[in-house]
């Protein structure tokens, strides 16, 4: 038997951060707390969730489980759950999981693990320069970019980091300097990716999130946001696009 | 049907939203009588490729969508296959209501509804069209002032076109609908849209495991 109890922001950041990439995913409930992780079909994005044990309310694990969850249905259960709601989860077996929060108990049916896309590997990236900002900018950047363009820049040098979009008529350059950004290591790198993947993650982000950056040159860019007040990590992976020569 | 750009001349210029609107109210031909749903197509309306079939079929008339039946199911995930999301692309069809019974589209019915597709075309400005299907390829490459010989001999070939003074390429191929009548199209259809994908300019994640 497995309880989680946990923040209803919990479940809701965690649950919209899978349904951007996929629609079903495994989840494990480890010793140490939940995670889970999944590429989308085009294998151009991956999503990493970690609700670490201590950012939880209660949780306790009598045996390690592997679960197959139907996101899209939890993310709609989780969509009706106040933010500041409490929610318990159990797990009795692997077909089935209760979550109950108010008077609402569901009981949702859980997916055969092995039916389930396997997870893919983690590329191993290297990747030089590290920026943290306030998530909230980083999505109003996005937002704004998405209205002129199907791509962005994001360029990093000692001048601070930048986030550029071109359109047929318009351009827009958000820059943050070192002043502005809470860390940044003033390493060079530069890589263009697709807008329509970057409007789905921000969704998760809210003002005062704390968003890691990890960029490198014509290479996967590492987005690490820590959600519900820091409680929940989620980090995209994302493909870069290739720059016209 | 002509050929040079001819279609959009004089003609308001409207948003893709402005212009599937229109369709929504289209009455040119007699197929208005007997659709379900119009199907203008959906998308990205800053996509890189178009990709453009012959007409909707039932699934696409209940549900005012394009390619969402099996060849619909099919043509999503081998675009999944080589890095690009639906969401990504813009998919339409030569007609945007569906044929009874899906029979073939009838010239006239064609004549009437092609300024459509161009509009939308002119709207979106791509990089790359995929002609879906003969029809189709047919249509587009007329329209463009090439030469259609045949889908199975023009499949997979890059025809270099100008659309509001923006090069565009054309790229025609097998219709997703044939290709699960025929498995043996398969192998091809699928060698074309890789090569549409080289167009998306994108890497996958999978360019990076193992380096």
């Amino acid at each position: 038997m497995i309880t989680a109890i946990m923040g209803g922001d919990v479940i809701r950041a965690v649950t919209r951060a899978m349904v951007a990439l996929v629609s079903e995913a495994r989840f494990h409930f480890a010793e140490d707390g939940i995670h889970s992780r999944a590429v989308d079909p085009a294998n151009v994005a991956m999503v990493i969730v970690d609700i670490p044990k201590e950012h939880m309310e209660a949780y306790s694990v009598d045996e390690e489980k592997t679960v197959g969850v139907d996101i899209n249905r939890v993310y709609d259960i989780a969509k009706t759950i106040k933010k500041k709601e409490i929610v318990e989860i159990t797990l009795e077996d692997e077909s089935r999981m209760k979550i109950r929060f108010g008077s609402v108990e569901y009981a949702l049916s859980l997916i055969d693990p092995s039916a389930i896309r396997k997870e893919p590997k983690v590329p191993n990236l290297e990747l030089p320069a590290k920026v943290v900002l306030d998530a909230g900018e980083f999505k109003k950047a996005i937002q704004a970019a998405d209205k002129i363009s199907d791509h962005v820049v994001f360029r990093s040098d000692e001048t601070g980091f930048y986030i550029e979009a071109e359109g047929d008529v318009d351009k827009i350059v958000f820059h943050m300097s070192e002043a502005e950004l809470i860390e940044f290591n003033r390493a060079e790198a530069r890589s263009m990716f697709s807008v329509e993947y970057l409007k789905e993650f921000v969704k998760i982000a809210e003002a005062g999130d704390l968003l890691t950056i990890h960029l490198g040159n014509n290479y996967p860019v590492r987005l690490v946001f820590e959600v519900a007040d820091g409680k929940a990590k989620v980090e995209y992976i994302l493909a870069p696009r290739i720059e016209a020569e | 049907m002509g050929s040079g750009n001819s279609v959009c001349e004089g003609v308001e210029v409207l948003t893709l939203e402005e212009i599937h609107e229109e369709i929504r109210k289209c009455k040119r031909c007699e197929l208005y009588k007997t659709k379900t749903n119009y199907v203008p197509g959906e998308g990205n309306e800053r996509a890189k490729i178009v990709f453009v079939g012959e007409a909707p079929g039932r699934e696409e008339d209940l549900q005012g969508r394009p390619f969402v039946g099996a060849a619909g199911q099919y043509l999503t995930k081998t675009l999944e296959k080589y890095g690009m999301r639906r969401s990504e692309v813009f998919i339409t069809n030569i007609l945007k209501c569906r044929p009874p019974n899906n029979r073939d589209p009838k010239p006239e019915e064609i004549e009437k509804c092609f300024s459509y597709l161009i509009r939308q075309l002119y709207e979106i400005k791509p990089d790359v069209i995929v002609c879906l299907g003969r029809h189709s390829a047919r249509e587009i490459l007329n329209f463009f002032g090439k030469k259609f010989r045949g889908i199975s001999a023009d499949r997979g070939k890059i025809f270099e076109a100008e659309l509001d003074g923006k090069k565009v390429k054309i790229i025609p191929t097998y219709h997703p609908a044939a290709v699960l009548y025929k498995p043996q199209l398969k192998e091809y259809f699928e060698e074309d849209i890789r090569k549409v994908a080289s167009f998306f300019k994108r890497k996958t994640l999978l360019d990076f495991i193992g380096e």
